[in-house]
């Protein structure tokens, strides 16, 4: 009995100090950023889309300065599969992704040198509507 | 004994299943849930009702982005420019502490980028007081960001410390029903950061800074929309007063566009998105001489 009692509570311990769905998050997608100065993060957490429905994303506004180069990277938690991509939008033209669909490559990140000051949109999905728990980064290159 | 194992058990069990990360969809997490209001297009939203302050747009100020320009230019680190520490006394309403927390916030990006260690501490401690008078101080780890900044070893971590500190405050405000203080904290970012680049402007006329103070026309239309929600309160009337004064001051300033398709390059393995729409800024002297002097009266009936 004691013995079943030991090997539960350090799985518990273990499940919970190897969980990355969190504020860890953050530090672990800002250590990726390359040096690039932090400016905001963006928590995603998202359910997986049924197949026949519209993949669910997240949306932020954000301001992005005229004359200044961004980098926007994700990170994803290690216990969720879903692969995260970070867009980049104006209006509905999009700008900038973390993703290639054309030659279906994960990036990770992409720069911008914006040029206009103005409001953007990023949104943060899960390729293929898988369900998934990431944070993405805005940093300005210094 | 086997009766509290198996209590014990069973309490390990649950705890571990609702520590699960595998998500269901009427799971809630504090960290990492999306309001649904995130999930629609706000395009179209005319005015910002309180319900919907969460969708306000961010990044709107940020302690770090006019410091980078103003280093970029070459200027000289200039003390004179900050804002006094000496002054909090005089700070006894909410309203004021929460604007003079962004100014300190602003002032403290403007030091973290020059690291000026000296100072830092005494900003830290300014900051602290702030934040723990409205409520937020459990959001700064102080003890780690003066460590840092005594030792003037590892800059970035303590920049990165202070910016994500005001991260985490804002989206604990505006999760609480505060979005009122976290609104006057952003201002006070914006007021300090417009005060910064319009007195370098006046001394070095460098077309970049000039070109950002013309594109803040933009900025400040989106924070006299988000003021107007606070029109009942005399305290945020009389600064929404004060700042549209400065948008009608604003109005001769032109801006337009030339479109372009954006290009995208990869080098190093990092893709680069280079943005050819260009703003194309018409601003006068004049103009500019008038911005300058409405931003410092309101940032004087600020800090003063």
């Amino acid at each position: 009995m004691k013995k079943i009692f030991f090997i539960l509570t350090m799985i518990f311990f273990v499940t919970l100090s190897f969980s990355q769905c969190n504020e860890k998050l953050i530090d672990i997608a800002v250590s990726q950023n390359r040096g690039a100065t932090y400016l905001k993060d963006f928590k995603v957490k998202l359910p997986a889309t049924p197949k026949n429905k519209p993949r669910a994303i997240a949306k932020f506004q954000i301001v992005l300065n005229g004359g200044n180069h961004y980098r926007f990277n994700i990170s994803k938690a290690k216990e969720f599969n879903g692969i995260p991509i970070i867009q980049l939008y104006e209006g509905s033209k999009l700008l900038g992704t973390s993703y290639l669909t054309s030659k279906q490559k994960d990036y990770k990140m992409f720069d911008f040198l914006c040029q206009k000051t103005g409001t953007y949109k990023i949104f943060i999905s899960f390729k293929d509507g898988a369900s998934g728990c990431a944070a993405g980064i805005l940093s300005l290159v210094n | 004994m086997r009766k509290i194992s198996f209590l014990l058990i069973g309490f390990f069990i649950v705890l571990a299943f609702s520590c699960n990360n595998k998500p269901n969809p009427a799971e809630t997490n504090d960290d990492f849930d999306i309001p649904d209001s995130l999930l629609q297009e706000t395009d179209s939203v005319p005015e910002i009702s309180s319900k919907s302050m969460d969708d306000l747009v961010q990044n709107i100020s940020s302690p770090i982005e006019m410091a980078a320009l103003i280093k970029a230019t070459g200027s000289k680190f200039s003390p004179e420019l900050l804002a006094s520490t000496k002054n909090l006394d005089k700070y006894n309403t909410s309203f004021k502490k929460s604007l003079n927390l962004g100014i300190l916030g602003a002032d403290l990006g403007y030091l973290n980028l020059y690291s000026q260690n000296r100072f830092i501490v005494d900003y830290l401690t300014a900051i602290k007081s702030l934040a723990e008078d409205i409520k937020v101080g459990q959001f700064f780890d102080f003890k780690t960001l003066k460590e840092l900044a005594s030792s003037g070893e590892n800059l970035d971590s303590l920049t990165y410390l202070s910016v994500h500190s005001f991260n985490k405050i804002d989206k604990y405000l505006r999760d609480n029903h505060r979005s009122n203080i976290s609104v006057l904290i952003i201002v006070g970012v914006w007021i300090e950061g417009m005060y910064f680049t319009t007195q370098i402007n006046d001394q070095v006329k460098i077309k970049d800074i000039s070109d950002r103070i013309a594109e803040q026309k933009i900025i400040l239309n989106n924070i006299v929309l988000i003021l107007k929600n606070y029109k009942g309160d005399s305290e945020f009337q009389n600064l929404l007063n004060q700042l549209t004064k400065l948008k009608e001051i604003y109005e001769p300033v032109e801006i337009t566009y030339e479109v372009g398709e954006p290009k995208t390059v990869e080098q190093d393995g990092i893709l680069t998105v280079v943005q050819n729409e260009k703003s194309i800024i018409t601003i006068t002297e004049k103009d500019m001489e008038n911005i300058k002097n409405q931003i410092a009266e309101i940032r004087y009936n600020i800090v003063n």
